[in-house]
């Protein structure tokens, strides 16, 4: 047989091939289209060289050594030498939200302040503080048995959050509730609207009211922190009575709670707003590696009884622009078997804060203040039950098929019965959707609708359809949400929003306007298109917004849609070897009021038109510019 | 009701059940620990150091990765395959690291400036190798991951299960990627 060669353009799919067989064992049809391909691009046989050599390049980069620093760190951790101290429990909450932001892209504890909290021993020279340092001056009048009286804002209760005031600016902690010398001085000093949780006072003494806090605006950054969150005695007001901290208004959700409202709230501000209430919700447990899932019994006793825990999520785990998970704890001494709950799977909780065993709660170290990690142990969530629940996905997000969906039909109506078509092809683990509607009750299961927009299916189109949501027998589900990181600590800028892709944009911030900094790439090419797509600007309106580095580099693009109200010289068609675009403050959208009516037809086919389902997801996952400032 | 989803045996249904752990000694946790880092450290770091492009970074990643091997040991988990393991904590630790500003700036600093990078990163010994290492940042860091993985010897089914996306979806990134990857190369004077 002989081959006429043909461009590559002619075969994208040999292409794809080529590089897929690097990586994968292609099933027999894939190897037969890609020997077939091969055989007939020359081009392609060249490009799929390329890729092979592209792979042995890469394994020629740099070799590193990780350092000794390092090394001996490991090495330690391993011996066990670095014991966990309280500090480390709250890097296991963080450990539970970054495991999870593996999928999700991780939360933000670099972009938290890093106060180095140290000890002013007396006798040592004190920080600088500033001339309106809020310090109980040590100049001030010896001990008084009464209380001074209460400032103007009241007194603090213990057990509720206080806020540090203007005036109260630096405000200075103290081992004891006194200025003598024997209170050792505390840095970092608190500023103005920090924030603190009242432990326990008033105590009078040097003319003071003091109070005994742990400060909520706080966390450690990384695994080499060793230092605990402040927790001290601080005054309230100054002599003459000005205040320095005052009750904060914190805003309790109210009751019955959805878990999304539990998550938002600072730990100690969940103690604070509900301290032993029962507190019933469903949540989602996500795929974990078994990080804090312990079947051994443990002791109960001093940091163990927290160990033992799983992180559960919200059943919208892209709420409020976060991922944002809580860690459920086992009761003290009751030994539930976490290893039974199946993850990727849905639960109906009851839980309570401020468990009683709570008061037993010790360090392994001396060195840790016992109220903050007796704090720690209060605002920590303990199950009272936890039963399987059926599974629910969110509107206009995404999901995922599990592993136990691997093998997922899709169908054309939410039905097993004959009228419902069985789509092709099966979803496999991991791919990805974005629920559109449902749950629809059927036949035993619930049905949720859904574009499985990676999934091509004839014509370039993607698969769309309804799928069963869980196995009606055992309760197993087949999709589980999926958690995409827009968490609102990222930049918005075009690199976060290519990470999201258009779904995830969508899903993210629905129709919300946003403003970030990026750039027009040139434009060639005449904008033709096989396709009609009403309204018409969806398709001839389009730009590419690019993220440019320092020194005008390409770094990133996103695909985006210029709203015709948008008039200038960003609708110009400029397509010159010398065109150098400017990075400008770009504010648009997702999800376009004009995208519902969306329609896209092929004009060589009078009929169908692409499924409008499908042209309407295209066209609210465009970000839609509305505004372009230049700087 | 064979079509709405995978029928499953009785044993994949068990080995799904998370939290079975297998237990090792205290003494034996340590010696598979440091035996572990040994063994892969220094690939690890390499592969960390092509993702971010910044030796400090890559060096805080591979010391997350390992304290979190020593916990799931000290948690009484095994992996089953330590090395995937590593190398799927260190991904998503980079990809996650990767979506934010500090590392954003980073990629400016070393990537788009054409800036060296800092001068303790000796084994930066062979001017193609920096070359290389410096057009990987023109692909996303996920598909960065998958690329340095799969030329680290991972299949795809690995990489896929590391990058946390579909096995469908890593094909697409990757060829996208390779193929960027080639015409910026190409247009360097780099091409293979």
């Amino acid at each position: 047989m002989s081959h006429t060669s043909r461009p590559t353009h002619e075969h994208p799919r040999t292409l794809e091939l080529a590089s897929a067989a690097l990586d994968f064992s292609l099933p027999p049809d894939e190897a037969r289209e890609l020997n077939d391909g091969l055989q007939e691009c020359a081009e392609c046989r060249d490009r799929a060289a390329a890729y092979g050599a592209q792979r042995q390049l890469l394994a020629r980069l740099p070799i590193l050594d990780a350092s000794d620093v390092t090394r001996v760190r490991i090495t330690r951790a391993a011996a066990g030498q670095a014991q966990r101290s309280p500090d480390r429990t709250w890097l296991a909450l963080l450990a539970a939200l970054l495991l999870i932001g593996g999928l999700i892209g991780g939360v933000t504890v670099g972009a938290l302040p890093v106060p180095q909290l140290g000890v002013v021993m007396p006798g040592q020279s004190e920080s600088p503080t500033p001339s309106q340092s809020a310090e109980a001056s040590q100049s001030a009048e010896p001990s008084t048995p009464s209380l001074p009286p209460s400032p103007q804002v009241g007194d603090l209760r213990p057990d509720t959050i206080a806020v540090v005031t203007d005036e109260g600016d630096n405000l200075r902690m103290r081992s004891l509730p006194t200025t003598g010398q024997e209170s050792q001085r505390f840095e970092p000093l608190l500023s103005s609207g920090d924030r603190v949780f009242v432990l326990e006072g008033p105590v009078a003494a040097d003319g003071y009211r003091w109070y005994h806090v742990a400060s909520l605006d706080w966390l450690p950054t990384s695994t080499d922190e060793d230092v605990d969150p402040p927790a001290g005695w601080i005054a309230q007001a100054s002599q003459d009575g000005k205040p320095w901290v005052a009750p904060a208004e914190i805003t309790c959700p109210p009751l019955p709670l959805e878990l999304t409202a539990l998550a938002r709230l600072h730990p100690f501000e969940r103690l604070a707003c509900y301290g032993d209430q029962a507190l019933s919700f469903r949540a989602y447990v996500p795929e974990g590696d078994g990080s804090g899932r312990l079947t051994e019994p443990v002791p109960d006793e001093g940091f163990h009884w927290l160990q033992q825990g799983i992180s559960i999520m919200p059943i919208d785990v892209n709420d409020d622009r976060a991922v944002r998970a809580v860690t459920l704890h086992d009761q003290p001494g009751s030994h539930l078997a976490w290893g039974d709950i199946p993850t990727e799977n849905w639960v109906d909780v009851t839980a309570r804060l401020d468990n009683a065993a709570a008061a037993e709660c010790s360090a392994l170290d001396d060195r840790t203040p016992a109220e903050v990690w007796i704090l720690e142990c209060r605002s920590s969530l303990v199950a009272d039950t936890i039963v399987p629940a059926a599974p629910l996905l969110a509107h206009d997000a995404l999901a995922a098929v599990t592993q136990a969906g691997d093998g997922l039909r899709v169908r054309s109506l939410p039905t097993t019965a004959q009228e419902s078509e069985r789509l092709e092809p099966l979803l496999s683990a991991g791919t990805e959707v974005f629920i559109i509607d449902g749950p629809v009750a059927a036949d035993g299961y619930d049905w949720y609708e859904l574009i499985a927009f990676d999934t091509e299916v004839e014509g370039g189109l993607r698969l769309i359809g309804w799928s069963a949501v869980a196995d009606k027998e055992s309760g197993e589900a087949w999709l589980r949400p999926r958690a995409v990181g827009c968490g609102s600590e990222y930049p918005l800028d075009v690199n976060h929003l290519a990470e999201l892709g258009g779904g995830g944009g969508l899903d993210c911030f629905g129709s919300e306007e946003l403003t970030l900094p990026a750039a027009r790439d040139s434009v060639c090419g005449e904008g033709s298109s096989s396709w009609i797509v009403e309204p018409a600007w969806f398709l001839l309106r389009e730009i590419t917004l690019v993220q440019l580095g320092a020194q005008g580099t390409h770094l990133t693009d996103i695909s985006a849609r210029l709203h015709p109200e948008v008039v200038g010289d960003w609708e110009d068609r400029v397509c010159t070897s010398d065109y150098r675009p400017v990075m400008a403050q770009v504010t648009g959208h997702y999800d376009d009021p004009a995208a519902e009516g969306c329609s896209i037809r092929d004009p060589e086919r009078a009929q169908p038109q692409v499924d409008p389902r499908y042209a309407a997801y295209w066209c609210r996952t465009a970000f839609v510019v509305t505004r372009v400032e230049r700087p | 009701v064979e079509d709405e989803g995978p029928t499953v045996t009785g044993e994949q249904a068990l080995s799904r059940v998370a939290g079975r752990p297998r237990v090792a000694a205290a003494a034996t946790r340590e010696a598979l620990v440091v035996q572990a880092f040994e063994a892969h450290q220094r690939e690890l770091m390499s592969f960390a150091y092509a993702v971010t492009r910044d030796r400090n970074v890559a060096e805080d990643l591979v010391q997350e990765t390992f304290l979190r091997l020593v916990r799931e040991y000290a948690a009484g988990f095994e992996p089953d395959n330590t090395r995937a393991w590593l190398y799927r904590v260190c991904s998503n630790l980079a990809i996650s690291r990767a979506r934010r500003r500090s590392v954003v700036d980073r990629l400016i600093r070393f990537g788009a400036s054409g800036s060296e990078p800092p001068a303790d990163v000796d084994a930066m010994r062979h001017e193609l190798s920096q070359e290389i290492s410096r057009a990987l940042t023109i692909v996303s860091p996920d598909a960065r991951a998958a690329l340095v993985m799969a030329a680290h010897g991972f299949s795809g089914r690995e990489i896929a299960r590391s990058i946390g996306r579909s096995e469908v979806a890593t094909r697409t990134l990757m060829f996208r990627a390779r193929e960027r990857l080639r015409v910026h190369l190409t247009s360097q004077g780099l091409a293979p």
